[in-house]
């Protein structure tokens, strides 16, 4: 969604009222499990909170190959709601709508549903090597690398659309060859055998001790047979964006350039985002808008002198929150 | 409890990360989903 510019009040009160709309729609429904995770784009997150920022928080970058590009679309904020039940969504969905009509749009609305054994809308079993446990608490949450934002993660969102006709008419072993994975029973290939080209090869980040870095993806199909239209929205968080990133140069340019992902043949990226997830604290409890600037900003002059504060490195949580509405 | 890691695992998870809550990034996949962006 994008924000208009004067409403970073607006924008402010709703994140604060986010948990209750949360609570609100779904206590009515509890075995509906309605979560709502909310993502903050860099340009907003200057605007309406400026200093200290997020570490990795920055414009999504275009990935561009010579064949294929990832592009980076406008988005200031992103809710990511899930449930057992679409209509939990879908009332979530309409009452913050609802109460952002006046000062923000929605650039994306995609509704995703669960497929069979987890697939795809190419057939392929979609998330298997997600971490577990631990593991997934390193991969996602930000840790000491950024103790103020500790306990917050990133996100990139991507809605890719597939040229089904032409997936389907590969042979399996072919389709096999461009994901790395066996289409049935979701085994990996071996090393000697998985292409370079192979979705899974290009996306198998190792660092340089030699630890594979993970993300944790919840992508969903969607699509609206009438038009023809079959896609993955891709939603991957991790606790750093770079992990993402990396995985989007190697299936976009290559690795070694060139390279591309065989998926892209027949898969394309039609929108591209990253926004930073605070912590459920950060977001209850927000820092007021009209006490911070931005370094270098200056006041527009009708500003009064006394609400404008130099930023400490806190988050002006508590004594400095003067929150309107 | 920190709600992104109530359905990850025990204590020795939920003390990876102190002082502050997390949203649900961490929530298992579910049935159905809206993205709003």
């Amino acid at each position: 969604m994008t924000v208009d510019p004067g409403s970073e009040t607006d924008v402010v009160a709703l994140l604060a009222d986010l948990s209750g709309l949360r609570r609100s729609v779904g206590f009515r429904i509890p075995e509906g499990g309605l979560t709502c995770v909310a993502g903050i784009g860099s340009g907003l997150w200057d605007r309406v909170f400026g200093e200290p920022r997020p570490a990795g928080l920055h414009p999504f970058p275009e990935f561009a190959g010579a064949r294929h590009t990832a592009i980076g679309t406008p988005g200031d904020l992103l809710f990511h709601i899930r449930a057992r039940r679409l209509d939990l969504c879908f009332e979530l969905a309409e009452r913050l709508t609802t109460r952002m009509d006046a000062y923000a749009q929605v650039v994306d609305e995609v509704h995703g549903f669960r497929s069979f054994d987890e697939r795809d809308l190419l057939g392929f079993v979609d998330g298997t090597e997600n971490p577990e446990g631990s593991a997934a608490v390193a991969a996602v949450l930000i840790g000491d690398e950024d103790p103020e934002f500790a306990g917050g993660s990133y996100v990139v969102v991507q809605k890719y659309v597939h040229d089904l006709a032409a997936w389907d008419a590969l042979p399996v072993e072919e389709q096999e060859r461009a994901v790395g994975r066996s289409k049935l029973s979701d085994i990996e290939m071996s090393d000697d055998v998985k292409p370079a080209n192979s979705h899974v090869a290009l996306n198998t980040i190792v660092d340089d001790d030699g630890e594979q870095q993970q993300i944790m993806r919840f992508n969903m199909p969607f699509g609206q047979v009438g038009r023809s239209e079959y896609g993955t929205y891709f939603i991957g968080y991790a606790h750093s964006p770079a992990v993402i990133e990396q995985m989007l140069t190697n299936m976009f340019i290559g690795k070694p350039p060139g390279n591309h992902d065989r998926i892209l043949d027949f898969s394309t990226a039609l929108t591209g985002n990253l926004f930073f997830v605070p912590t459920s604290d950060f977001l209850d409890d927000p820092p007021d808008p009209a006490l911070v600037w931005p370094s270098g900003r200056e006041s527009k002059g009708d500003e009064p002198a006394d609400a404008i504060v130099e930023r400490d490195g806190s988050l002006g949580i508590g004594s400095l929150r003067q929150r309107s509405g | 409890m920190r709600r992104g890691l109530d359905t990850v695992g025990g204590p020795e998870e939920m003390d990876a990360v102190l002082g502050a809550e997390s949203q649900a990034v961490l929530t298992p996949l579910t049935e159905a989903a809206i993205f709003l962006s």
